[in-house]
């Protein structure tokens, strides 16, 4: 698929085209000659092997372990979400090394439904901030081992401010950065981002939805 | 000379007519609350009282004896904005009106992932009764018993994101009881991470 012009103000999806969503490699933003981690982001299909999380343990809103788009509707407000999931095959031990995630910059616009069947508009920036990992609840890092995993499932709910979403475009851009404890500066770091798309009516648009590595403009 | 002050007094008043004005006190805080509920001026003005109700002990009262009203009668920005000024002013006298909004699953919302659905950064009124913190431990604890599971779980987030020694308490008693996997998970790891960050 490829989008240059998708309605939201440009070329929005730049970073990746293809038909689906990317697996990717790290974006390596330091490296030298200490210890190495690979990184790498899965956005599709089922989780890899050695990755004991559970998407449903992780977030009572989960209603599956695989990855991808998905409407779970397990809890009320129902949650249109992105389950990705994360390794770093690491040089030496996952213990030497500590991993952030922050959420760079989002957006969320569209219609709320009040009571009265009037579209109430919405339009809200995401406040960057640290995507917290939980050691056990969305980050496996075990001393001895050599793979890190971490999942997460960025989305949206199928309620704004306790009115039911008509309609909403949303983005979060996200960098996950693992650093070396013991060489300082050995830091890598991964830009992924998950875009979700919502058409008039509550109808989660398939085409439009999208997530990669790199970053997608939130000024739409 | 003469023209030319007449523009610039002009000018002036122009500013000053178009200038937010400092809300004062008690008939300030009034108006700010009849702007809280107009959709295109409640984030200015909800951002005006939580300024007025730090400074105005008068202007703080009035929001504490009008806020929790005002959250069961409103919907859409004027709700989410009054949620978050009670947090954000700790007003002790919405702890009830929030608990029962705890209640309701609708009341959360927007965008989420793992790490804001563990802040609240999507459940407005969690957010606001983890923000009154201790006085609010009871009513949120009430919550760990009741038969649906993700009351349980918003619940436990909320107990965590209070942090005190009585919220941690009400969760390990709930430990002790809990079966669902993911309200377990939550509150061992809440603890966990408890222990750790008060570990030497």
């Amino acid at each position: 698929m490829s989008v240059t012009n998708n309605g939201y103000g440009g070329n929005s999806f730049a970073p990746a085209q293809g038909g689906n969503p990317q697996n990717g490699n790290a974006t390596i933003t330091t490296s030298g000659t200490g210890p190495t981690a690979k990184l790498t982001i899965k956005f599709m299909g089922t989780q890899s092997s050695g990755d004991n999380l559970s998407f449903t343990n992780a977030n009572a809103a989960e209603c599956t372990n695989n990855l991808g788009l998905q409407t779970c509707n397990v809890s009320i407000p129902g949650e249109w979400l992105w389950n990705i999931e994360g390794t770093a095959i690491v040089s030496d031990n996952d213990s030497n090394w500590t991993v952030t995630q922050n959420l760079v910059s989002g957006r969320l616009a569209g219609n709320t439904k009040n009571s009265n069947g009037t579209l109430v508009p919405f339009d809200t920036a995401l406040t960057p901030d640290t995507d917290t990992l939980t050691s056990g609840i969305n980050l496996q890092q075990t001393a001895g081992q050599t793979s890190i995993y971490w999942i997460d499932g960025p989305g949206q709910f199928e309620v704004v401010s306790s009115n039911p979403v008509d309609s909403v475009k949303m983005v979060q851009n996200f960098t996950t950065q693992f650093c070396s404890t013991v060489q300082s500066d050995d830091c890598y770091t991964i830009s992924w981002y998950v875009k979700i798309v919502v058409d008039p009516g509550a109808n989660l648009d398939r085409l439009q939805s999208w997530a990669a590595l790199g970053s997608t403009n939130a000024n739409f | 000379m003469r023209w030319l002050s007449l523009a610039l007094l002009t000018t002036c008043l122009i500013r000053a007519t178009n200038a937010p004005a400092a809300a004062q006190g008690l008939s300030g805080a009034r108006q700010l609350l009849a702007e809280l509920q107009v959709e295109s001026a409640s984030d200015r003005a909800a951002d005006q009282l939580r300024v007025l109700a730090q400074r105005d002990p008068e202007a703080r009262q009035f929001l504490a004896e009008q806020l929790p009203t005002l959250i069961e009668k409103v919907h859409g920005p004027a709700w989410l904005n009054a949620v978050h000024l009670t947090g954000d002013l700790k007003i002790v006298e919405a702890v009830p009106v929030l608990a029962e909004l705890l209640r309701d699953p609708l009341t959360k919302g927007g965008a989420t992932n793992f790490g804001m659905a563990l802040r609240l950064g999507d459940d407005p009124p969690g957010r606001a009764l983890a923000d009154i913190g201790e006085p609010a431990t009871e009513a949120v604890g009430a919550l760990l018993v009741d038969q649906d599971r993700f009351k349980r779980w918003r619940a436990a987030l909320v107990l965590g994101n209070i942090n005190s020694a009585h919220a941690d308490q009400l969760l390990e008693l709930r430990l002790s009881h809990e079966d669902d996997p993911a309200v377990r998970a939550q509150i061992q790891s809440l603890l966990g991470e408890r222990r750790k960050a008060k570990a030497p």
